[in-house]
């Protein structure tokens, strides 16, 4: 054995170890870990810190951009001109009450008799950490850059062009003027659209800066932020003092951790442990698998979201008037509600959901299934039978997989062959709002709760500044009717329009309603306080 | 009595059939006297059984929705369960066994054609074509398989059918490779130097010499590809993107199961899985021992 | 030789610019709107129009093509629309995640095959090599996804001895301070115990989901390699000249039969990552498998194509390292030269 040969096991391991060490050095070196992902030391089962599990992230925490219930998260940073009122709720909590907005950055406002101009006086004594004032400058600035972009529209509150100049006269006064009166703009000033921004320092950063970043002078400041990950919030001293000297709700816990987790068999972990104080976004059944858990209490808050079924008016067969309405007949809507929603939900039929002002039950009553029915009128309708339908629906959307299910093996009987087409989330959207879909299913409703607003995008044949409506459907007699609706300042007109525009909407069947979402909050035993929005307020949550 | 040319065949057919008989037994014995084997060929057996005629002879349906019977755990009514819309999961197993077993069938055949097909043609030109095929290929073959078949599927819409072309194209690299060191090795040998020199051209050289000699490679090497083209394909209907609903398709199935793994129901994903089990590993000893057969040292001929 | 080298490293270049025009050309050319997500339901067309040009998407696919390419050489990776983050924070922030998942489970197969191997091989007892071979059927043919669901039924749910499917920590743990993003090391290194307790059992089940087929692999190599070379005369050689059955088979057999094993650590590699992706969803492992996932779904671009680049690149560079460690342990690839 004059050869001297490295065994060549040890040269593998050798190699072996040192590829294993050279990455991990490489990413020593290559990733110095920024400071924001640098948690801090404290155990989150400090006494101050809340831990608040959700299931989706926000795609962006800029008031400008903002579309999604879970975008709103980033209002906790930012005062706004008006706040939503609460009012008691289930298990001692307390929930949104979009008919009493409060002022909260304003001081008093007052109104014009032919209600089109707004002047606000503002309190004072409120900085941004730049040391900039929050005053009516900071106000003009961080409105006009909002209807730049999304925001535009929901500071209009869905009526595009309706804000016709904002003015700030002194530094204590705000004048905004609209082109016509609208009863609910209130709710339109309180939406984190509306949110007040440190503009100088905004304009120093890039343009997409403020995705994930803050300025701003409310109840909170954003500590880290690992998006899709992870947020955490620290109650903002400065806000905390000024909101007390004005008599103001203040932020009750001095530390807020929001994780976003999409998995929810996680979630479900962790709100069965108590890991998390608050848990929103579970499914509904996991939640109802937490009914008979001590640890936990359910909290069920109605909502103005809808699961509902697109019936495009422009593609067949839902042209026909007589086919919509048999096909709302075919539909078992208590046993959806029972086994796929688990109860959370409440069953109507009619244009506005439940919790809106001009709602009225009796004129709501929900579709009963009744399969001869629909046989019926889907025989008498003159649309020939078998016809086929592609029913497109999200992908990763059990809720909907199960009801697009359902259906397809029911409506078969009809002469109605369902072809569920699952689509990726860029495709979904995309296909819905460039109106390619001949049906789908949405989970849907309007971030202001407010009944024009939400007419005025899923109703009105023209969504102003928008395009055709989603439904396609269009009845231009209760067009007309809700144009006057919106105008009017007289609460009994008003009533009286919407109750004609529900019974216009009912006789065109114009798509399927499921049932209206009722919002299910999982808290854990130890959290004292807490108020469900549709637009998440954290001031109130605490342990 | 002329024992003319009627006796003549039936002496040829008794022959034939005789033959035929002493390699059945010969199989049959190989099988027999393998435990492993055995046991493979029972359950795979078993499988084609389930998926060919199980639901002609089992009553349920697999898409019929039954919200009144959702998560029944197995009973002698539902062998397998019901799945949280009611849905008799046995069924749906056994269609599902018809779609995996059919699609890994699909799968290896076209890839075996389209990549063989690239890897001879790549292997008899040589050159510079030779270069820009393989070069195509291990382009391919840098992907990580899934993801490339996640591509093709959200690119041109998810459904079973891009899946199953995006799982082809990712075995189509394999293939070619494959055939085309197979034609270069058999390219070399005695026997085609001869021809070349007796002036057979090379298209002939390729079918009448070459193409042979590949098939028992690619029957051998087809096994594992079946396995990892059924096992693709359910990664896929696991991630979302290959069979839509309602299909019964066995890794849409475990998603399911893992929907529900916390809140019970653990029939729902278990079962579909032992299939994908069974499937894939009874078809790879089979392939395994089928090795045997083709064995120049004649381990199978001693049966 | 360095002929040799040269023409891989073409070969290797053009597979990988190959792979990314391939997935550019699918992602960019397939329907759908990531810009419509982006902005949603109630945007004018004036403002999708502005996150379209903001995005690229409406210039010519040839400056596409090129920005893609230029930007990932200069370290611009992008800016992903879905999470809000430029590519390279998201991508420093999941790859240490899957490198521990994938490195454990490498090194976990690799160390329990080299031990199950032996024990098929050694005393030649027919069952324990009948049993061996059929457990690496077994692992071949179990799909990764399932093997986890089983897992977290059997080990979470019924028996609670692991933790269930919540990422890498225990919800009320913080990180280890980052040094290299592995959340073990960093934790020794802290001198943290209880993160350290807490990470490895977390890394339990999904090592053992995803490395099972990787383990079954290896053990269906050494075994073959072993029993051939135990059947090579030399070693019988080495027998008769007094050297026992174990120093014989620790000393000589197993060293040749770790050669061929490096030529398929390649292939173990690329099936880990595509594994991954599988694995990390059902444990909701924050890894870069996930991620992929969810931005081919949302037509995230800058995120699939940044992760295509990576992969091909790590996979030309593991084959690369492969063949020329190849060619430095085996004297007899040095010796011989491959007929250009």
């Amino acid at each position: 054995m004059t050869v001297r040969r490295r065994s060549s096991r040890q040269v593998v391991s050798a190699a072996v170890l040192l590829a294993a060490g050279a990455t991990a050095a490489v990413f020593a070196f290559a990733t110095n870990g920024s400071a924001a992902r640098r948690g801090s030391a404290v155990s989150n089962a400090t006494s101050g810190t809340l831990v608040v599990n959700i299931n989706t992230g926000p795609a962006t925490i800029d008031p400008r951009d903002m579309t999604s219930f879970f975008d709103t998260l980033g209002l906790n940073f930012y005062v706004r001109l008006m706040a939503y009122g609460t009012k008691r709720g289930p298990v001692g909590t307390r929930q949104v009450d979009a008919q009493h907005m409060t002022p909260y950055l304003a001081r008093s406002f007052r109104v014009d008799k032919a209600r089109k101009v707004y002047t606000f006086k503002l309190r004072t004594g409120l900085r941004f950490p730049s040391g900039v004032p929050v005053d009516a400058r900071a106000v003009k600035c961080s409105l006009e850059r909002s209807m730049t972009g999304i925001g535009s529209y929901f500071l209009q509150d869905g009526i595009p062009g309706n804000l016709t100049s904002i003015t700030a006269p002194n530094r204590t006064t705000v004048v905004l003027k609209l082109k016509q009166p609208d009863p609910s703009i209130l709710q339109g000033w309180a939406q984190p659209a509306a949110s007040i921004i440190d503009c100088a320092a905004e304009k120093k950063q890039a343009k997409t800066w403020l995705a994930t970043h803050e300025v701003g002078a409310g109840p909170f400041r954003l500590v880290s932020y690992q998006p899709n990950r992870q947020m955490v919030l620290a109650a903002r001293p400065s806000f905390t003092a000024w909101a007390r000297r004005n008599g103001l709700p203040t932020a009750r816990a001095s530390r807020i951790v929001v994780n976003f987790i999409n998995s929810d068999s996680t979630l479900l972990l962790q709100a069965r442990r108590g890991a998390a104080n608050v848990t929103i976004g579970l499914s509904k059944r996991s939640v109802a698998s937490l009914r008979s858990n001590n640890n936990v209490k359910i909290g069920t808050y109605p909502t103005t979201i809808q699961e509902q079924m697109l019936l495009p008016w422009d593609k067949a067969p839902w042209k026909n008037k007589r086919f919509r309405e048999g096909i709302t007949y075919a539909v078992p809507y208590q046993q959806i509600l029972s086994r796929i929603a688990y109860g959370y939900g409440k069953l109507y039929f009619g244009p506005l959901p439940p919790l809106m002002q001009f709602y009225n039950a009796k004129l709501s009553k929900p579709r009963p299934f009744n399969l001869n029915r629909a046989r019926q009128l889907i025989q008498s309708s003159g649309v020939s039978t078998p016809v086929n339908v592609t029913l497109t629906i999200d992908e990763g959307n059990t809720v909907h997989s199960q009801i697009a299910t359902l259906l397809q093996s029911l409506w078969k009987t009809l002469g109605v062959n369902l072809n569920v087409q699952t689509l990726a989330p860029a495709d979904y959207t995309g296909a819905m709002f460039g109106f390619k879909v001949q049906s789908a299913i949405r989970y849907d409703g309007p971030g202001v709760i407010d009944a024009g607003y939400y007419l005025g995008y899923d109703m009105r044949t023209n969504v102003v500044g928008i395009g055709k409506n989603i439904n396609l459907m269009s009845i231009p007699a209760a067009d007309r009717l809700l144009d006057r609706a919106r105008r009017s300042l007289n609460p009994k007109t008003r009533q009286s329009l919407y109750n004609r525009i529900t019974t216009m909407w009912r006789a065109n069947s114009p798509k399927i309603v499921f049932y209206n979402d009722v919002a299910t909050v999982v808290l854990s035993r130890a959290t004292r306080s807490f108020t469900y929005y549709h637009e998440p307020d954290m001031r109130s949550w605490s342990k | 009595m002329e024992a003319g040319p009627i006796a003549a065949t039936q002496v040829q057919r008794t022959r034939v059939l005789a033959d035929w008989a002493r390699a059945t037994v010969r199989a049959a014995r190989f099988v027999l006297h393998d435990p492993a084997l055995l046991t493979a060929t029972v359950v795979l057996g078993l499988l084609l059984f389930l998926a060919i005629v199980g639901n002609v002879l089992w009553h349920e349906d697999p898409n019929a929705v039954d919200l009144n019977q959702t998560l029944q755990p197995p009973s002698a009514e539902h062998p397998m369960g019901t799945d949280s819309i009611g849905r008799d999961v046995f069924a749906r197993f056994n269609e599902g066994a018809q779609i995996s077993l059919t699609i890994g069938a699909i799968v290896v055949v076209l890839g075996a054609l389209i990549g063989g097909a690239v890897g001879v043609i790549a292997g008899a030109l040589g050159g510079w074509a030779d270069n820009a095929f393989m070069r195509t290929m291990d382009s391919l073959l840098a992907f990580p398989p899934l993801i490339l078949a996640m591509a093709v599927t959200v690119g041109f819409g998810v459904g079973l059918k891009t899946a199953t072309i995006g799982v082809i194209l990712t075995t189509i690299p394999y293939y070619a490779r494959l055939c085309r060191s197979d034609v270069l090795r058999v390219r070399s040998l005695s026997f085609v130097e001869a021809a070349t020199a007796l002036g057979a051209r090379r298209g002939w050289i390729m079918l009448r010499h070459i193409v042979p000699h590949l098939t028992s490679t690619l029957l051998i090497q087809s096994a594992a590809v079946f396995g990892y083209a059924v096992l693709a394909i359910a990664a896929l209907g696991f991630v979302g993107l290959g069979a839509q609903i309602p299909t019964p398709e066995w890794g849409t199935m475990i998603t399911e199961g893992l929907d529900n793994v916390l809140t019970g129901g653990w029939w729902i994903g278990v079962f579909p899985g032992i299939g994908l089990l069974l499937a894939v590993t009874a078809t790879s000893i089979i392939a395994d021992r089928a090795r045997d057969i083709f064995d120049p040292r004649g381990a199978y001929l001693r049966f | 030789m360095t002929r040799v080298v040269l023409n891989r490293l073409v070969g290797a270049a053009v597979a990988v610019f190959g792979a990314s025009l391939i997935a550019f050309l699918i992602l960019r050319l397939g329907p759908g709107d990531p810009a419509r997500l982006v902005v949603g339901p109630l945007a004018t067309p004036a403002q999708l129009k502005a996150v379209r040009e903001q995005m690229g998407v409406d210039e010519p696919l040839w400056t596409q093509y090129w920005k893609y390419i230029s930007g990932f050489f200069t370290g611009d990776w992008g800016y992903s629309f879905g999470s809000g983050q430029d590519v390279t924070t998201l991508m420093q922030d999941r790859i240490p995640a899957s490198l521990e998942l994938g490195l454990y489970a490498f090194l976990g197969a690799f160390v329990f095959a080299v031990v199950f191997a032996l024990v098929a091989t050694y005393r030649r007892r027919p069952v324990v090599d009948g049993s061996v071979r059929t457990l690496t059927f077994l692992g071949l043919g179990t799909p990764p996804f399932w093997l986890g669901l089983l897992l977290l039924l059997v080990f979470s749910v019924e028996l609670g001895w692991l933790p269930g499917p919540e990422g890498r920590l225990s919800p009320d743990l913080e990180p280890p301070p980052h040094h290299t993003g592995l959340y073990t090391v960093d934790a020794l290194v802290a001198g943290q115990w209880a993160t350290f307790w807490d990470a490895g059992k977390h890394l339990i089940l999904p090592v053992f989901a995803l490395g099972f087929a990787a383990f079954a692999y290896f053990v269906r190599l050494l075994r073959a390699n072993l029993l051939d070379i135990s059947r090579e005369p030399f070693l019988v050689v080495v027998r008769s000249k007094g050297l026992s059955r174990w120093a014989s088979f620790q000393r000589h057999a197993l060293p040749n039969a770790f050669l061929p094993t490096l030529t398929a650590a390649g292939l173990i590699f690329a099936q880990l990552i595509a594994g991954s992706v599988l694995v990390e969803k059902v444990f909701n492992w924050p890894g870069v498998g996930q991620l992929v996932v969810d931005s081919i779904l949302r037509k995230d671009f800058a995120v699939v194509e940044t992760f295509i680049l990576l992969s091909a690149f790590a996979y030309v560079i593991v084959n690369t390292v492969v063949d020329v460690l190849y060619g430095v342990v085996d004297p007899r690839v040095r010796a011989w030269s491959p007929p250009v």
